[in-house]
């Protein structure tokens, strides 16, 4: 099998309080940024992280020690097929990230290649090696068009079908967060992607470093419980004065939050609480209590509490909400066309990803008594070629 | 006791076998049925109605010799689909005094078990390892040890939904139903190990025509198990490409001239074929037929021996390598396993445990022979209730016939 390049599979592993193995990793351009961001802020987070990715260049850029290049191709071009069948042919490489974890947590924006098709195959990879499989994916902003977004929805259903917990967030409701109107759109856009690093980050401080109030994989596990397995990514941040009154704010209003119709219609919730050192207990508590009173009283809410070291008057809340119907429902499409289509401008049917991804990728096999079957592929080799043929052995 | 029905569909052949346990605990074979298969591929269904007419014939067979009325059998599975994986439970010790209790068992047992397999694949057997007492490794029975923490290694071996579901529509077909499922490679083991092998460290390898399981043992615990889809039909097929001629011409050829190692012998022997409707008389150089089945089966024991590598077994190999199946019966395939494993092989002989009132002799039988064997100690640990035997113990939680 070609390995093109990797450096290295992750040697350390974090572990949480239970001692199960925890394991960050982050798929696509999206995935990888968020990660490699969240492993810059993090102390000790660098060497237990992994990104997986198909443009090597990006990869070269990154700072984490783990880094996975698979398939050929310099990039997934947005077809999400593309991605997948990259993913499951270096699926070994898959299987060595996730091998002697425990938990998994995967990050992947949706909409382009490699995450909507590479991480539906890490995901199989680490359920069949019995790994409790968290995935945090992020819908396209709304202005990517309705294409992209069909994309995601797409590859979200296949993510919710293999994820034991998914943890969705909307790109446009993470920038739109806490956000004023005259708000510079890059500060906007810096604001989606720091959030979901900081979201992972704060799941990994309260699980895997010793802390104020720490959780464990059964914390996890419960939000799997709650209704249907996917939950809500909303954050709350702020710094300086009142920053836990704000940031609190900031959390409850929300446009995330406000699809699900406020925290009152959630079955429950996981919290994740980082301060710096200066965060005081009656902050904690002032931090906690009004979105305690806010959800439903049956509901049940885990909290943790971290202190972020490096961080100086900063608060980060980030609250994953289990929605009580059956469904997460994602944020509705944009109906505002961002960008006319002339007429008889067919170009982005052209380019419309493929949406096949139910068919397998294995390729028959041209051998004889195994024509119309599905070939043995092990270790990237058609086994059903007549192993002289494939050895290159000369018949006497 | 009751007698249990086995039925192993094979992909060249169907394999029935009726037998019951006598009182001291023997295990007496009463019938045999066989017949050969068609409808499969690699030991996955893809013709399920003629799979199903072999079958049939096979089972009436064995049940008009042992005189038994079917209505539930025992069926072994196999394919590449098959994954042997270790998984672990733990839990914190509440028993009284730090002591583990029979509670603290079960719940770690519950633990380990709970594995969230995606939604196309179903669990197949929960095998128990060893459990672990904090740092104390290796604890065979746990209960009043003192500590804080308690860990249960298991062995899951699962499959494909889609081809478990299979067998229940192939056994509906001939008014029967499926009361257990069984893999292949398991029940081969049960048929040809003894307690002390599975003590010193052993593989099973059964080479099957559609796929070759195996099984290992070490310190007395299944340790890893699998299938490849990779047989003897896949000899048969490398024969067909290399000398051009026809699928039952191979095969024949196989069985009657091949060996699994060539022997370089100074004149080269000439095999004549004589002419066949489409294809003209023609001879065979015997060194390029060993040639090509040489390549073959040397390619399967090194894909086997690369998956027992993974799982670092193959220093442990103290019992050796034993051999079953089919492809067992091929000429020089002992000295080949003992080159590449670098132990020890033998071929498996399943009637050697049991009682025989009717014949049943060869390593192609062990797969069947392990499936009675199954059925009836599973019979028996029901109603001792499980605790006290050592194969209730180690095999709980996984008759499945109850649940479906």
């Amino acid at each position: 099998m070609k390995t093109p390049f990797v450096y290295k599979l992750i040697r350390k592993k974090a572990t949480d309080a239970t001692g199960a193995r925890l394991c960050i990793v982050g798929v696509g351009k999206t995935g990888c940024m968020v990660v490699d961001r969240c492993a810059a802020d993090s102390v000790g987070l660098k060497d237990t992280v992994a990104v997986i990715g198909m443009d090597g260049r990006h990869l070269e850029s990154l700072g984490v020690a783990t880094r996975i290049k698979i398939g050929d191709a310099k990039g997934a071009g947005g077809q999400v097929r593309v991605g997948r069948e990259a993913a499951e042919r270096d699926i070994e490489m898959l299987r060595g990230v996730v091998e002697g974890c425990d938990i998994l947590i995967a990050v992947a924006g949706l909409g382009g290649g490699t995450g909507t098709g590479a991480l539906p195959v890490l995901l199989k990879v680490a359920r069949e090696s019995g790994v409790f499989a968290v995935a945090l994916v992020a819908m396209p902003f709304g202005f990517e068009g309705n294409l992209r977004r069909g994309v995601a929805e797409e590859g979200l259903k296949r993510i919710q079908d293999r994820a034991d917990v998914v943890m969705l967030a909307d790109a446009g409701d993470l920038a739109l967060t806490g956000a004023k109107t005259d708000d510079p759109a890059e500060a906007a856009f810096a604001r989606s992607l720091s959030a979901l690093s900081a979201g992972v980050g704060s799941l990994w401080q309260v699980l895997a470093t010793p802390t104020l109030m720490s959780l464990d994989q059964s914390d996890f596990k419960f939000l799997a419980t709650k209704g249907s397995g996917t939950c809500v990514f909303v954050y709350g941040t702020a710094s300086g004065v009142d920053r836990v009154a704000k940031a609190t704010e900031m959390l409850k209003t929300s446009p995330g939050l406000s699809h699900l119709g406020g925290l009152k219609g959630t079955g429950g919730a996981l919290l994740c609480v980082c301060g710096s050192h200066n965060l005081t207990m009656q902050e904690v508590a002032d931090g906690i209590d009004p979105l305690n009173q806010e959800l439903p009283e049956d509901s049940d809410v885990r909290t943790g509490v971290a202190i972020h070291e490096g961080w100086q008057n900063r608060y980060f809340v980030a609250a994953f909400v289990a929605d009580r119907k059956r469904t997460v429902k994602a944020a509705p499409r944009t109906t505002k066309r961002t960008r006319t289509v002339k007429r008889g401008d067919s170009h982005s049917q052209v380019e419309q990803p493929e949406f096949n991804l139910d068919v397998p990728a294995s390729p028959k096999s041209g051998a004889g008594r195994f024509n119309r079957m599905a070939a043995t592929i092990l270790d990237g080799e058609n086994l059903d070629i007549p192993t002289y043929k494939r050895r290159g052995i000369e018949l006497p | 006791m009751l007698p249990v029905v086995g039925l192993e569909i094979g992909t060249t052949k169907v394999v029935a076998l009726t037998g019951e346990m006598l009182e001291d605990e023997r295990i007496v074979l009463t019938g045999k049925g066989e017949h050969i298969s068609v409808g499969l591929r690699k030991g996955e269904v893809v013709d399920l109605e003629k799979a199903a007419g072999c079958a049939k014939k096979a089972l009436k067979e064995a049940a008009d010799e042992g005189a038994v009325e079917v209505g539930e059998i025992v069926v072994a599975i196999s394919g590449g689909h098959i994954r042997g994986q270790v998984y672990s439970g733990h839990t914190s010790i509440q028993g009284a005094e730090g002591l583990v209790s029979e509670d603290d068992i079960e719940d770690v047992e519950m633990n380990a078990e709970s594995v969230s397999l995606p939604g196309d694949r179903e669990m197949i057997h929960t095998i128990k390892q060893r459990y672990r007492v904090d740092d104390h490794e290796r604890v065979v029975n746990p209960l009043n040890m003192a500590g804080s923490q308690l860990s249960l290694n298991i062995l899951g071996i699962h499959g494909s939904r889609t081809h478990l579901r299979n067998l229940d529509r192939l056994a509906a077909c001939f008014q029967t139903e499926v009361q257990d499922v069984v893999f292949g490679g398991l029940a081969s083991a049960l048929a040809v190990l003894t307690v002390e092998q599975k003590r010193s460290g052993v593989a099973v390898i059964d080479l099957g025509a559609g796929t070759t399981d195996y099984i290992a043992y070490a310190d007395g615990v299944m340790a890893c198990g699998g299938s490849l889809g990779l047989g003897g039909d896949h000899v048969t097929n490398d024969l067909v490409i290399a000398f051009n001629i026809a699928q039952k011409r191979a095969e024949a050829l196989k069985c009657k001239h091949g060996m699994a190692i060539v022997e370089s012998s100074a004149s080269p022997e000439k095999i004549a074929l004589p002419a066949e409707l489409g294809f003209p008389a023609r001879t065979v150089n015997l060194r390029s037929l060993n040639t090509v089945i040489n390549a073959r089966i040397d390619e399967t024991l090194q894909k086997v021996k690369s998956r027992l590598e993974k799982e670092g077994l193959l220093a442990r190999l103290g019992g050796g390598v034993i051999l079953t199946g089919g492809g067992a019966r091929m000429s020089g395939v002992q000295r080949l396993a003992e080159s590449v494993f670098e132990v020890p092989c033998r071929i498996g002989n399943p009637g050697a445990n049991v009682l025989q009132g009717t014949a049943v002799e060869g390593p192609e039988y062990a797969t069947c022979c392990g499936l009675l064997q199954y059925a009836l100690r599973m019979q028996k640990m029901n109603e001792s209730e499980g605790r006290g035997s050592l194969f209730g113990q180690m095999f709980r939680g996984l008759f499945r016939g109850g649940v479906r």
